[in-house]
């Protein structure tokens, strides 16, 4: 594998890593006191990062995992691997932008968040799922580069 | 302020479509071999053409659903039938490939 590509699939594990310690802040940080504009910048730099993520891991994935680390692992001892968790995974992938993308408008467009409970509710189980979404990718990653060459 | 809560509907609705517009690109394609070859010859990958679709589908059906003006449903609600669905979407996923990989 090219330096090029290793650049490509280490920023897709850091830029989606990213995603979710921003929506972590955004969590942890939602009931505190004057944060919006907190709030608005985490939910957008998740929103960036998650798109980001996508395009250079979508690179790698189009140009690379198919042709060269697929059939290693449909030929290794965990083809189940390649046929569940990264079929699985490189779908539910697409949804972190779009969900990523309705919290950051949310919030640009959320004045009264805090005054409004069910609202604030809301606002934190879509958090909390996109937060969940993107840390089952992580673990499907790492499930799926442990399966190489076994 | 109520034209804010238009626009934020419009895009929470088309999210809940476009999410189950990959889960329906994605099974189809799994289960109609000529539909995922359609997708691979036209976007010279299977997942480019879904990825392509899901921006498009949310990119056509934002202005729609604004010119819906939906006010009467409120964002709170909106906001959980996105995270019920991008559950739901998950799970089905994981099911179907779980069943193509060990049942069928």
């Amino acid at each position: 594998m090219s330096y090029f590509l290793i650049s490509l699939l280490v920023s897709h594990i850091f830029l989606g890593t990213l995603g979710i310690v921003f929506l972590t802040g955004y969590l942890l940080y939602f009931f505190r006191e004057d944060n919006l504009g907190f709030l608005k910048r985490m939910s957008f730099f998740a929103f960036l990062s998650f798109v980001f993520s996508w395009i250079v891991g979508g690179y790698y994935y189009v140009t690379y995992y198919g042709h060269a680390v697929k059939p290693i692992i449909l030929s290794g001892e965990f083809p189940w691997v390649h046929k569940v968790l990264m079929e699985t995974k490189e779908h539910i992938f697409l949804f972190l932008p779009f969900l990523a993308f309705v919290l950051f408008i949310a919030t640009y467009f959320g004045k009264n968040i805090k005054d409004d409970k069910k609202l604030a509710y809301s606002y934190i189980g879509l958090c909390f799922t996109t937060v969940s979404v993107a840390l089952l990718v992580t673990i499907m990653g790492m499930a799926i580069s442990g399966a190489v060459g076994k | 302020m109520q034209d804010k809560h238009s626009i934020l509907s419009a895009i929470i609705v088309s999210a809940i479509l476009t999410i189950a517009a990959i889960v329906f690109l994605t099974v189809f394609g799994e289960l109609n071999p000529a539909f995922k070859t359609w997708l691979t010859n036209t976007f010279s990958h299977h997942w480019i053409g879904k990825s392509i679709i899901s921006v498009l589908v949310f990119l056509a059906f934002t202005p729609i659903f604004y010119l819906f003006r939906l006010k009467q449903i409120s964002i709170a609600v909106l906001v959980w039938i996105l995270v019920a669905v991008a559950n739901l979407s998950f799970g089905l996923l994981l099911a179907f490939f779980l069943f193509e990989t060990f049942f069928n």
